[in-house]
């Protein structure tokens, strides 16, 4: 049975924001903690002898009182040196646990010993007490980790594991905790998400919840951290803060594996922007000429009935294949045959109906494999009026194109739409895949001709333990009507249903609840149908502050209104 | 389409490794349809083991069975398969036809085209 050790520095704390802070704690529906406060030598006369008392009164407290002020990292790592328990829990001296917090932890560390870090929801607590900004947060998601510390709270770790990576370090100040959770998750054998919020993130005048402004020194602390963490797994770090501080990588390729670019094609000619094209012609014109990858060959898999001199055409150039196919439409299969003809490490599946926007919209695709596990990456799919036609696949009783529809220049909630990150799928009208893993799960599953088979090939990947990635850093545009209706038969959906029901009904573990309304799925009754499914969903207990040991009185503003 | 490609090589082994070539590829085009015909039973299976969770469906434990069956059918007729598949490419006569074919496909290409 785990016990926990809650490490809370204090430093010139509002009495009341400390008051109902240590209130969240000492009312846990679980019992089983010691709770840590370590005062940094606050000038503020009052809170040394209010923190004796506390521990005179609970035996479950421990006082720390400093000498003189060390900073966070050093009040910290005093906190650690204290604790007895088996796991730490991670608490700012002016926030709230939410009263089952430390309960439901321990559900889940009791249901596999091999836990080491459990990271949960959270929202922010702001001056009027209501719950705003409600963070859910994807499943473990380590690519988005590295664009935002989006674990941070509540963040439960195992006690010798933190020992063993160094607890927090010097230099780290105001992202100290980034810096931890990255080398946490570096070595821990299981992370686990609960999707529930746990805990409340005090907004404050001066606290980093209510501004960026409020800590500037955390943002370079936070490039260092991700860059010595990139380090560490020897993997490109050329990284920098964005203007909506979040951090980007860019990609340092020192090998470009060559990328082979399958396209299927049916010789389609159309009016794109104003002029009639071929559109595999302007598909293989702009990957050649566009893209400033150095290393890429094209098999363009044809159907019988393309035009002889749009064929010759393509095969005057060196570094195109042309594959014909002779049977009716099946674009898993053209798919299929067109990776045998593949030299590359990397099998680009394209339609003819898309061009890169941007031209490192490859090596943006590309960098993520230097990671084994990474085996499919998507870009940001934009429509011909460049909003976004998809932003990866989002799970909702079906499959939906993330915020489609939605402005390119939207960042989405807490930057979602920014940062590369992991998605359950992505649409194979453009997706990087790595060749070995695409052939070892059988390639695209031609039972599926034309609808979901980028779906059922993404499930593959995450059955097997593997990673989709998605990076609004590589874009193209995709020539589709943005109201065509998908080509979605019984049998397809029937086929889809018999292997992947469970994951197709949702929530999905990467987009969850907020993200619905990017994903064109905002109606009313779908969203409160979905708030009725969610696990998380139930009535929220919040700290009632009645049976405080305070030595002032409770303060009242805590409510229970979200307002977003 | 043997005539014609016949007619574009007046050695008889191309033709030969030609066919052969085809062969291999078709055998490829199988493995992969059964690997993932492999993979999607697995799902099959874990889908209808969480449904047989439900106290309703006792209908899918029977379904659950056949899933099995099929899928260590699957897991045999695969292992044959690679073991096949990789007996030809590790020949000498794939090897060398390969390498033969290769410079023709354009041709090839253009023939069936025509066809």
């Amino acid at each position: 049975m785990p016990f926990f050790s809650i490490i809370t520095p204090v430093f010139n704390t509002p009495r009341f924001a400390l008051e109902e802070c240590i209130a969240s704690v000492i009312q846990q529906t679980d019992g089983d903690w010691e709770l840590i406060l370590i005062d940094d030598a606050s000038p503020e006369q009052w809170i040394a002898p209010y923190l004796r008392e506390l521990e005179q009164r609970d035996p479950r407290v421990k006082v720390l009182l400093r000498e003189s002020n060390g900073g966070i990292v050093a009040a910290s790592n005093d906190g650690v040196n204290l604790a007895t328990g088996e796991f730490i829990v991670l608490l700012d001296h002016d926030d709230l646990l939410e009263i089952t917090a430390l309960g439901r932890v321990r559900q889940v560390l009791e249901s596999d010993g091999s836990i080491d870090y459990v990271y949960t929801d959270e929202d922010k607590v702001n001056e009027a007490g209501e719950f705003v900004d409600r963070f859910n947060k994807p499943r473990w998601s380590p690519e988005r980790l590295r664009g935002q510390n989006y674990c941070t709270h509540l963040s439960v770790i195992r006690t010798d594991l933190l020992r063993t990576v160094g607890a927090f370090r010097a230099g780290f100040d105001g992202s100290q905790d980034y810096d931890l959770i990255l080398r946490v998750t570096e070595q821990a054998r299981k992370i686990v998400h609960i999707p529930e919020v746990l805990y409340h993130w005090r907004v404050l005048d001066g606290s980093a919840a209510k501004s960026t402004d409020a800590k500037p020194y955390a943002y370079p602390a936070a490039v260092k951290a991700v860059s010595e963490h990139l380090e560490r797994l020897s993997l490109a770090n050329d990284v920098h803060m964005d203007d909506q501080m979040l951090i980007q990588r860019r990609p340092t390729l020192e090998n470009a594996p060559l990328v082979s670019v399958v396209i299927p094609t049916g010789g389609t000619v159309r009016r794109v922007w104003g002029n009639t094209v071929v559109l595999v012609e302007q598909c293989v014109r702009a990957v050649l000429e566009r893209s400033s990858y150095p290393n890429i060959e094209v098999i363009v898999v044809a159907d019988a009935g393309v035009a002889n001199d749009v064929l010759e055409r393509l095969d005057e150039r060196d570094e195109v294949t042309i594959v014909e196919y002779s049977r009716p439409f099946n674009f898993s299969e053209k798919i299929n045959i067109g990776s045998r003809y593949c030299n590359g490490e990397i099998l680009l599946s394209l339609n003819d109906d898309v061009i890169p926007v941007n031209d490192d919209w490859l090596e943006h695709l590309v960098m993520f494999f230097e990671e084994s596990d990474v085996a499919v990456v998507g870009p940001m799919l934009l429509l011909e009026d460049f909003t976004i036609q998809s932003a990866g696949h989002f799970f909702h009783r079906g499959v939906h194109e993330a915020a489609h529809a939605r402005s390119a220049s939207e960042s989405g909630r807490f930057g979602l739409l920014n940062i590369p990150s992991e998605r359950s799928s992505v649409t194979f009208a453009a997706a990087a895949i790595r060749r070995s893993i695409f052939e070892s799960l059988g390639g695209l599953n031609i039972d599926l001709p034309g609808a979901y088979n980028d779906v059922d090939f993404c499930n593959k990947v995450v059955m097997r333990g593997m990673r989709v990635v998605w990076t609004p850093h590589s874009q193209a545009v995709h020539f589709e009507s943005a109201s065509r209706s998908p080509d979605i038969s019984p049998s397809d959906t029937s086929r889809m249903s018999a292997r992947w029901a469970s994951q197709l009904r949702g929530p999905d573990p990467y987009l969850r609840l907020f993200d619905l309304e990017m994903s064109g799925l905002s109606e009313y009754d779908e969203y409160e149908q979905w708030l009725r499914i969610e696990p998380d969903s139930g009535p929220l207990l919040r700290p009632s502050l009645t049976s405080v040991p305070t030595v002032s009185p409770v303060h009242p503003r805590l409510t229970h209104s979200y307002s977003d | 389409m043997s005539e014609q490609k016949t007619s574009t090589t007046s050695d008889f082994s191309h033709v030969c490794l030609e066919i052969e070539f085809e062969t291999v590829e078709q055998l490829q085009m199988e493995i992969l349809r059964l690997r993932d015909e492999l993979i999607g039973a697995a799902a099959e299976l874990g889908e209808l083991r969480a449904r047989l969770n439900a106290p309703v469906l006792n209908a899918a434990a029977a379904q659950t069975k056949t899933a099995v069956d099929n899928s260590q059918e699957l897991v045999r007729r695969i292992a044959d398969l690679e073991r096949r598949n990789q007996q030809i490419l590790a020949s000498a006569s794939w090897r060398v036809g390969n390498l033969v074919i290769r410079p023709f496909s354009f041709v090839r290409r253009m023939f069936s085209r025509g066809s």
